[in-house]
């Protein structure tokens, strides 16, 4: 148990943070291809 | 010599790889989004399961696997943009203007998103979501200016003047980051607050390296296509007008 | 235009700014105008950080250049405004010499006008936050200068782009303030320390970041100018 705690750091958890970092950056990258694709160029007819 | 060596094939690399992209179908772009895709979920596993948390900052390590390639991108993009605004005024030609748009808008993009994934990391590292840290301040800084600079290339209608203009203002925010970097730092100087990981585990550097890729390749896909959707509206705008179906005498 | 003459950049900019200048005095009711919006700025901080003076006296040197900036927004956009509904800028699209003298010229009278905003109001901020000029007039004078010079060289730059743009109300501080910020910590800073002392000599490192930023900006902006006004 002891091995645990000090393998995860000083600073505690934070897997919150982790999270929502990876959400964010994912969910980002997300909305801007979305946002890419609806802009596309359409071919004149 | 290693790292100018680097910097050339890295260079050669990021170029030939954004020509082809632009020349080449649809479908190549298609393909390159699915491998940064590829790429990013597996490096997400990798900084999220396999690389080991760091002594000081435990598992908010892992934020730096994002947080990192993120700026990385921003800064490559803002480069480019700098290098295609001078281009443009020694020698006009769309293809430089699309793609300073192009680099603007997806420099802005991973820079605000890195900016936010900074501002989190420092909350259980400084206790704070925003400390005035240099670097982030002066990015705040910039992005601001590249919303103007975007927001500028908004309300210009005529294509010629919006090439030039965008062109003079690129310069001018380019020639501005070395001086907002130094006033910033002098301005904070009283307060230093620097934090990198205290250790440097081979498994750390393998996941940072794994997502950058990712975002490389999801960086070439997005400024390709930025730069092919503001290639297409300029030839729309300077296209001649269609012939009238019957001529007025 | 008149043939054989060589433009002569310093006396082509000394006549636009005889002329800017004329114009000012002519039409006092601007410069007025801007001086009465300086003093409301300065209430308006007053009033949003008082009424402990403790507090505005700290932001004293920061307050004075919020409020020169703001002014300078209103008398940056006007500064084309003239022209540009006179259609006189087509009359202006000269040759690059002739353009960077406007540039010299345009720069010079804003900054001027910067310049006598900020000795007007300074006595007024200096009572509202019981300040004086520790250091003395002089490192006052310096500063106000050279961020006055700050603000009208770029200023102009993207005044005259602005200009001609839609949204321009927005856009000229949209593009100037980020831009700004490193002229404006440099020039709130020295302000401060000449109301209160520069015990570790940081005066001097100011002044040369302001010194800097007016070199390459106004560098800068002599040799795009021409590019922007070209049709």
């Amino acid at each position: 148990m002891t091995l645990l705690l000090a393998e995860a750091g000083r600073i505690q958890g934070g897997w919150n943070y982790v999270w929502t970092a990876y959400g964010l950056t994912w969910g980002a990258l997300a909305l801007y291809a979305w946002s890419l694709w609806l802009r596309r160029p359409r071919k004149e007819p | 010599m290693t790292h100018a060596l680097f910097t050339v094939v890295g260079l050669v690399v990021v170029g030939g790889g954004l020509y082809l992209l632009v020349r080449g179908p649809a479908s190549l772009r298609a393909g390159v989004a699915v491998l940064g895709l590829v790429l990013l979920i597996s490096g997400a596993w990798y900084g999220l399961s396999v690389a080991p948390p760091d002594r000081e900052m435990g598992n908010v390590q892992r934020i730096m696997y994002v947080h990192v390639p993120a700026q990385w991108m921003a800064l490559m993009a803002v480069t480019l943009n700098f290098f295609c605004s001078v281009a443009y005024l020694f020698r006009p030609g769309w293809a430089k203007d699309a793609l300073a748009e192009a680099s603007a808008e997806v420099g802005l993009f991973f820079g605000a998103v890195g900016l936010v994934l900074g501002s989190i990391w420092g909350k259980p590292t400084w206790g704070v979501y925003w400390s005035w840290d240099p670097r982030l301040t002066s990015e705040a800084i910039l992005l601001v200016a590249y919303a103007g600079y975007l927001a500028l290339r908004r309300f210009i209608d005529d294509a010629e003047r919006r090439a030039v203009w965008s062109a003079v203002v690129g310069i001018i925010i380019a020639v501005d980051i070395p001086i907002i970097w130094f006033s910033v730092r002098w301005w904070r100087s009283l307060h230093q607050m620097q934090s990198s990981p205290s250790t440097v585990d081979p498994d750390m550097v393998r996941a940072l390296r794994w997502n950058a890729f990712a975002f490389l390749a999801l960086w070439l896909v997005f400024l390709s296509s930025r730069y092919l959707i503001a290639r297409a509206r300029t030839q729309r705008e300077v296209a001649p007008p269609p012939l009238a179906a019957e001529v007025a005498t | 235009m008149s043939a054989g003459r060589p433009p002569n950049l310093l006396g082509a900019t000394w006549v636009l700014v005889r002329k800017d200048l004329l114009l000012e005095w002519r039409t006092r009711a601007r410069a007025n105008a801007l001086v009465f919006f300086s003093l409301a700025t300065l209430l308006l901080f007053s009033f949003a950080l008082g009424p402990d003076t403790t507090i505005l006296r700290r932001a004293a040197g920061g307050t004075l250049w919020l409020a020169i900036l703001l002014a300078s927004v209103l008398a940056l956009g006007e500064s084309f405004r003239v022209e540009q509904e006179n259609a006189a800028l087509d009359g202006l699209r000269l040759a690059p010499a002739d353009a960077r003298a406007l540039f010299l010229a345009k720069s010079l009278a804003n900054a001027l006008l910067l310049m006598l905003l900020g000795t007007v109001i300074l006595p007024v901020l200096a009572a509202l936050a019981g300040v004086t000029l520790v250091q003395g007039p002089g490192p006052m004078a310096v500063v106000l200068v050279l961020g006055a010079l700050a603000i009208a060289g770029p200023g102009t730059l993207y005044a005259a782009i602005a200009s001609q743009a839609r949204a321009r109300d927005v856009l000229l501080p949209l593009l100037l303030f980020p831009l700004l910020i490193p002229a404006l910590v440099a020039a709130a800073k020295a302000t401060s320390l000449v109301f209160e002392g520069d015990p570790m000599l940081q005066f001097r490192s100011w002044l040369g970041l302001l010194a800097g930023f007016d070199l390459v900006y106004w560098s800068l902006g002599f040799v795009l100018f021409p590019r922007v006004l070209e049709d």
